[in-house]
């Protein structure tokens, strides 16, 4: 069973509650910058643009696979995949190949770390407001993005032709 | 970690002096002790440290930031800031609060409040980075629009994460009413906070901070944070805030009936500004404070005029002061409060109150600089505002607002002028009691210091056209319940009576000190969903301090900041004379759907006597009696009122 998070990018308002939830749960103080979750602000004319970023739990980790003391693995069963502090030689190979900015050095012991999907429940899902952040099964996932672009269409036929759907 | 502070509170009060150029720090732990976070510090520093009588323009005054111990953590609703200075409007004690992304940030770079001093020969911005505290010229900002200054500063730092609050060119100018403006839109409006900057050469304030809040007990917190998440989220109304956000209250306001039309002259006019409309035209998303789960404000791009955020009184002040239908001149009306950083209810009162001076024929075109002066009419609203901001011919006397506008038109004027202390009123009539004796007894021409968690009752069971009447039936029950609990009489919860009010509205004062103080959002509390109440915040307080506060604490210090602010106002003048209302509210003149009702004077003052009892202030004065201050532990504030001579008998 393949756990992914789902970012839905509209929905996201900036608002950086998963980056307080994830700092507090896993570094043990409120500070975005010790978050595993990021959000990328972009602001223009007044109006804040945001994006959630987090690691993606790739299926051929571009991390694992330079990983010299094989401290990152991948879940067997759920894939997610994880630091292992004590086998991490700081040596920020997998910092460098992240394609997404999602492994980040611990300023204090140098070591990578990374988000490991809070064991399978992860705390920026269970805090995001907006919907932006879910949890899903990458099956089902596209169920729903399916219908509403299934919506989206019957509203256009409607448009286009009132009579072919009334 | 020798500190007992190091955990919510950052431990750094920052001190800059403009006119000397030197930056300090000092340990809020001074303060922290007696008083908590960013209203209850701020209202201390602001009687310690103002001479009385002072210019609020002038080198003298002071300027303060306050975040909150909360601000900047996981607690729902926390990034706030509260910021104080002489009112350049009032006179007396301003007071505004504002939320965004500022306040968690200035926490993040390691202080819980910031202290401006004395004034700047030319203009300059200040940049706090973390340990970093610069002050930089700004002469190439100076008159630069609120996106540009962010925009211009966050080049200027190289870095996009910098957060502003700036103000615009009616605050340069010095336009009494002029607002704060934060880089997301969010505003420190009342009470003229902009006016002060902009008197100190200030124009903006560019913070970044990397270095978090720590709390005590980690995992308690965030076990409690869930809790409070989830209550917020699961409160009634919160749906329809975080996707409608105040669009819904503004129909609600508009079916009460409890909003005033024009010049506070009627009730209901016929409102047909379609805002839902608007909002699935050109609305690009939801948006709001940061560490928010409401997000209660709007973003809008109108092509042609211009994109921003708005919120709250931003729809309901110049739709209904105005009297104005049109959609578009009303965004292009908010939108210039926003760019050049005025308070949209003070002007919004202003030019109500010059459109029915020009009515009635006490004012001519001569007085307006040829303009006609019209409800809903853009020429005279938008061209009148342009003069206020830019401080041109009439507009320079408007700017200076109520007092100076009084003396130049003449006394006839001052019958139309609604206004208390000089701050223009909220477009709520306080011809209810509920809102008229906080509206009189509070600094701000407004009652969003002491908003009674009963009036929800009030308003929704005679306004809400969505509810039935069972469920008005069932709200009308609760509300009574809780009227009778706050204030010993289910009749606190009829609109027009006065018994039990004067209780609740201390009950409200406090509830909504907590969160200010705490540096929370006071909707998370009782004036919207009701999630907080003073046992929440003292478990919440306690589990990120690691030191028990009982709500009994909060509460005490709740008071304590109520007579540290009275305090300062009595010194700078304030007596029971000043608590009052526009002659028109007592009067009958007024049509819609309450129309004949008014507030009945001597009933009024005796509910005034009510209070201050209550509060153990003097009747005769209103300022708090030396038991009453010494009770609360601010001997030195007694010290000081003896000295002066201005202890009640």
């Amino acid at each position: 069973m393949i756990l992914q998070i789902m970012i839905d990018l509209p929905k996201c308002t900036g608002c950086g509650i998963c980056e307080l939830a994830c700092s507090l749960y896993h570094e043990k103080e409120c500070n975005p910058e010790k978050s595993r979750c990021r959000v990328v602000r972009y602001e223009h004319e007044g109006i804040l643009y945001s994006i959630p970023i987090l690691c993606q739990q790739c299926e051929d980790p571009p991390c694992q696979m330079v990983c010299p003391t094989r401290a990152i693995q991948q879940n067997q069963t759920a894939h997610w995949v994880t630091v292992d502090g004590r086998r991490c030689i700081g040596c920020k190979q997998c910092f460098t190949v992240c394609p997404f900015g999602c492994i980040t050095i611990d300023p204090k012991i140098g070591k990578a770390v990374k988000c490991n999907l809070c064991e399978g429940d992860p705390k920026c899902v269970e805090f995001c407001p907006s919907g932006a952040l879910s949890i899903v099964l990458p099956d089902k996932a596209n169920i729903t993005k399916r219908r509403s672009f299934f919506d989206q269409y019957i509203e256009s036929l409607k448009k286009l032709a009132p009579s072919v759907t009334e | 970690m020798g500190n007992p502070m190091a955990n919510l509170y950052k431990t750094h009060i920052l001190r800059i002096d403009l006119t000397t150029r030197t930056i300090t720090r000092e340990p809020t732990f001074n303060y922290s002790e007696k008083f908590i976070g960013g209203r209850g510090i701020n209202a201390k520093i602001m009687f310690d440290e103002i001479k009385p009588q002072i210019d609020p323009l002038g080198v003298e005054n002071i300027i303060v930031f306050g975040a909150g111990p909360l601000t900047g953590t996981l607690c729902p609703g926390s990034s706030r800031v509260d910021v104080m200075s002489k009112s350049p409007v009032t006179g007396f004690l301003g007071d505004s609060n504002m939320g965004g992304n500022w306040p968690a940030e200035l926490k993040y770079a390691g202080y819980d409040h910031v202290v401006i001093h004395g004034k700047a020969d030319h203009p300059v911005y200040i940049a706090i980075e973390n340990e970093k505290v610069e002050i930089l010229d700004a002469s190439h900002l100076w008159g630069a629009d609120s996106y540009l200054t962010s925009q211009t500063i966050r080049r200027k730092q190289q870095d996009s994460d910098v957060k502003i609050v700036s103000i615009g060119k009616a605050g340069e100018k010095g336009v009494s009413y002029a607002s704060l403006i934060s880089n997301i839109g969010n505003a420190a409006g009342r009470n003229g906070m902009g006016a002060v900057l902009g008197s100190k050469n200030l124009k903006a304030i560019a913070v970044r901070g990397t270095r978090g809040v720590q709390v005590a007990n980690p995992e308690e917190f965030f076990k409690l944070c869930t809790k409070l998440h989830s209550m917020v989220r699961s409160a009634s109304g919160y749906d329809e805030y975080s996707k409608r956000g105040s669009l819904r209250s503004m129909t609600l306001n508009a079916n009460s009936g409890y909003t005033p039309a024009g010049n506070h002259q009627t009730f209901g006019w016929g409102q047909k500004a379609e805002f839902l409309d608007w909002w699935k035209r050109f609305g690009v998303k939801r948006a709001g404070c940061f560490g928010c789960p409401v997000q209660c404000a709007e973003t809008y791009t109108i092509p042609g005029i211009g994109s921003g955020v708005v919120s709250c009184q931003h729809y309901i002040e110049p739709t209904w002061k105005l009297k104005n239908n049109d959609v578009m001149l009303w965004w292009e009306f908010v939108w210039n409060c926003q760019l050049y950083g005025v308070d949209v209810i003070s002007i919004s009162g202003i030019l109500a109150w010059v459109i029915e001076l020009y009515e009635e024929g006490i004012i001519s075109k001569e007085d307006t600089d040829g303009l006609v002066m019209r409800w809903g009419d853009r020429d005279s609203i938008i061209k009148m505002m342009e003069k206020i901001i830019n401080r041109e011919g009439i507009g320079d006397i408007l700017a200076k607002g109520f007092k100076e506008a009084i003396k130049h038109f003449g006394r006839e004027s001052e019958h139309y002028a609604m206004h208390v202390k000089n701050s223009p009123l909220y477009a709520a009539s306080p011809r209810f009691p509920f809102v008229g004796l906080e509206t009189a007894l509070g600094p701000r021409g407004d009652y969003m210091r002491a908003f009674l968690p009963f009036a929800k009752g009030i308003i929704r069971v005679k306004g809400d056209s969505y509810m039935s009447m069972e469920e008005k039936e069932k709200l009308t029950k609760i509300y009574g319940e809780e009227a009778e609990k706050i204030t010993g009489t289910r009749k606190a919860l009829d609109i027009m009576g006065f018994e039990g009010k004067p209780k609740g509205i201390i009950y409200a004062e406090t509830m909504i000190s907590i969160p200010d103080m705490l540096g929370v959002c006071k909707h998370m509390g009782l004036v919207n969903f009701q999630a907080f109440n003073p046992d929440d915040f003292s478990k919440i307080y306690s589990a990120g301090l690691g030191k028990k506060v009982s709500p009994e604490d909060l509460i005490t210090a709740a008071i304590r900041n109520r007579n540290v602010e009275r305090a300062f106002e009595a010194r700078e003048g304030l007596t029971r004379a000043k608590d009052t209302l526009p002659e028109r509210e007592f009067n009958k003149e007024v049509g819609g759907a309450y129309g004949g009702v008014y507030l009945d004077q001597t009933e009024f003052e005796k509910a005034k006597d009510e209070y201050y009892a209550l509060r153990g202030w003097d009747i005769q004065t209103g300022i708090p009696t030396e038991k009453t201050l010494v009770d609360l532990g601010l001997e030195d504030i007694a010290e000081d009122f003896k000295k002066r001579n201005l202890l009640p008998e």
